[in-house]
């Protein structure tokens, strides 16, 4: 395979994403799983961006002498999806906290076997 | 004047989004009314936007095509509406589709919604704070309905998910934290691959509106990046409707939320994903055949499993959760085969039945303060139950059983007429219907107890009325059984009897002993999503 700087891009943005993935899977504790999800997140805004870059190399505000503006509507999603995942962030923040405060853990594991103890 | 019609043309296309706005704007006056702890006017603005939100929904999906001389209920109710807003340019200008599905299960999630929230008001444990998010949920929802661009639909479901998991997790005991949680990651994790999905689909066509990326797939259709892409946006949207084996969050989610909360869960959440995954169908299809059939494997998969867990069950939330997978199974099915009148006949059945089946199930186990279907029903005996939760329970459970002429089993021989007949799918199908008459048998046991009158407030007791009276003319509806269908049921019944007899035997306890402390963990949930992913992706 060669490095062609290009593709290079392209297959960093793919390693993040599965790194995010792979924290998914492998964290054991609530807050490194939003962490991971982040990750994830972040690759997908990079995937997006990288996209838009392809179709030209300057700011997408129109100035006299910008022939070649990136593709904006991507930045716009972007934009968006970014301010979901801070509300989804920040919701899953506080919803660990709380089983924190009933649980006195924020291991996955730990938590899934106190509540089941506290159920039966 | 061309500045009058200019304007006129605006004002109707902006209404087009009035069953989002008006609920939205409702549940921003119900938060600030909670804010200064006004329940009253909270719950009032909250109900009287869904309200209108519904009357505009309702206007909306019989609204004829701009400009077309297509007259009368049943062909308009078959045509699309596709209007751009506030008068944009087609290029620039936001989607807003009416779809042929849409036209029905819109109005649904709104009625529904309507009477689960009046259904809520009397009891005082749900504050203003509690209508405000079920307003602006119930408005997400309609947007899932009427997006009519795949970015539009992302945004929509993560404020779906945001709000139900506000909900889910409102009356902050542990079970329900932990697996409002869970469902927050896991649709998170399933959004961000629909993203991906949509990434792959934007990189091929350039667009994002869903006619359009019909109309660029037509005419350049062998991109070979587009199976990916279209897997990655089905398993996105699949993760919302549970099917198996993306079904891992929805026991819990739906078994530990508190009693509206459930019944808002599964009768109407579940359903405006369909409308979506129905869209998304009509793009696959074409252009990856195989994902159809991997849909119609996994949704017959889910049709069984979800039954068989839900016969094991002795959790009674759990248990309708779990009908829930595999009633979600046979509308999937629907939507691999292309069955729309089915798929929505069956939809509007299960969405009235299982907020029933909630609300009556859930105000038991409240009571008894908890679940499990033994200790309910020694609970039952000693208080009774009032005569329209006896009419709600008798009418639901019937349907969820398959009686004939109830709506449960004309819904599922709409989808079963759809499937060629001695396949193997069509054999499973009997197979789930048989373990759900177990499942509904044991719970309707529990409510075998005398009627007496009990503390249900008018207003409740009107809105279970109402919904079991439309359930059975739904079930009507579907014209009266045949011969060859009773002959069926009786088969199944006798079936039925005979596995609840092995209920006794020590083999199938230990089973439910086993279903019971075995429950999945997060990351046996995600891992099923992975595989799901990867199934649709092969």
């Amino acid at each position: 395979m060669t490095a062609h700087p290009e593709a290079l891009r392209w297959y960093l943005a793919g390693a993040i994403f599965i790194t995010g993935l792979a924290g998914l899977f492998l964290k054991r504790r609530a807050v490194g799983k939003v962490i991971a999800l982040n990750i994830v997140n972040s690759a997908v805004v990079l995937f997006f961006i990288l996209l838009g870059s392809e179709a030209g190399d300057s700011a997408p505000i129109l100035f006299r002498g910008t022939e070649t503006p990136v593709d904006p509507l991507v930045q716009a999603l972007m934009l968006t999806a970014i301010v979901v995942g801070v509300c989804i962030t920040a919701l899953l923040l506080v919803l660990i906290q709380r089983l924190h405060d009933t649980t006195g853990t924020t291991e996955i594991h730990e938590m899934e076997r106190k509540l089941r103890d506290a159920g039966s | 004047m061309p500045g009058v019609e200019l304007a006129a043309a605006r004002l109707a296309t902006t209404a087009m989004t009035l069953p989002v706005m008006i609920p939205l704007a409702g549940g921003a006056v119900a938060l600030l009314a909670a804010v200064f702890h006004r329940r009253g006017l909270a719950w009032g603005s909250a109900l009287g936007a869904v309200f209108c939100g519904a009357i505009a929904m309702v206007a909306i999906s019989l609204a004829p095509p701009p400009g077309s001389s297509i007259a009368g209920l049943q062909p308009v109710m078959q045509t699309t509406v596709r209007v751009v807003t506030g008068g944009w340019y087609e290029t620039t200008g936001i989607v807003v589709v009416m779809h042929p599905a849409g036209r029905v299960m819109g109005p649904l999630v709104y009625i529904l919604a309507l009477g689960i929230l009046v259904w809520t008001v009397p009891d005082r444990r749900y504050s203003g704070v509690f209508a405000a998010i079920a307003a602006i949920t119930v408005a997400a929802m309609g947007g899932v309905v009427i997006a009519g661009d795949l970015f539009n639909l992302f945004v929509f479901f993560e404020i779906l998910s945001l709000g139900a998991v506000l909900l889910m997790a409102y009356e902050r005991r542990g079970a329900a934290l932990y697996a409002a949680l869970r469902y927050l990651v896991v649709s998170a994790v399933s959004i961000a691959f629909y993203l991906v999905g949509l990434f792959f689909l934007y990189r091929a066509t350039g667009e994002l509106a869903l006619h359009r990326i019909a109309a660029v797939l037509a005419e350049h259709p062998g991109d070979d990046s587009l199976p990916v892409a279209m897997a990655l946006l089905v398993g996105g949207v699949v993760t919302r409707i549970a099917v198996v084996p993306f079904h891992g969050w929805l026991p819990a989610a739906h078994g530990e939320a508190p009693t509206p909360v459930s019944a808002l869960l599964s009768g109407l959440i579940l359903k405006g994903a369909l409308v979506s995954l129905w869209q998304i169908m009509e793009l696959a299809s074409p252009v990856a055949p195989r994902i159809s059939h991997t849909l119609l494997v996994l949704a017959a998969a889910s049709a069984v499993a979800g039954a068989a867990g839900a016969a094991l069950e002795r959790d009674a939330k759990r248990l309708l959760a779990l009908s829930s997978v595999s009633q979600m199974g046979f509308l999937a099915l629907a939507v691999a085969l292309g069955a729309r009148e089915a798929m929505v006949f069956h939809a509007v059945g299960h969405g009235l039945f299982k907020s029933l089946l909630f609300l009556v199930v859930g105000r038991g186990a409240d009571g008894a303060k908890s679940h499990d279907l033994q200790t309910m029903q020694r609970y039952l005996r000693t208080r009774g139950i009032p005569w329209p939760e006896a009419l709600a329970c008798a009418v639901g459970l019937a349907a969820l059983a398959g009686v004939p002429a109830f709506s449960g089993s004309a819904g599922k021989g709409l989808v079963a007429e759809a499937l060629p007949s001695g396949t193997l799918v069509y054999h499973l199908l009997r197979v789930s219907s048989l373990a759900t008459m177990v499942a509904a048998a044991r719970l309707g046991r529990v409510f075998l107890v005398p009627w007496r009158r009990g503390d249900l407030h008018p207003a409740s007791a009107g809105v279970l009325v109402v919904f079991a009276v439309s359930l059975a003319v739904h079930g009507v509806m579907a014209g009266l059984p045949d011969r060859s269908t009773l002959l069926e049921f009786a088969g199944l019944v006798a079936a039925a009897a005979l596995l609840l007899a092995t209920f006794r035997t020590s083999g199938i306890r230990r089973v439910m002993d086993m279903v019971e402390h075995r429950r999945a963990g997060m990351d046996t949930v995600l891992a099923g999503i992975l595989a799901g992913i990867l199934m649709l992706l092969w």
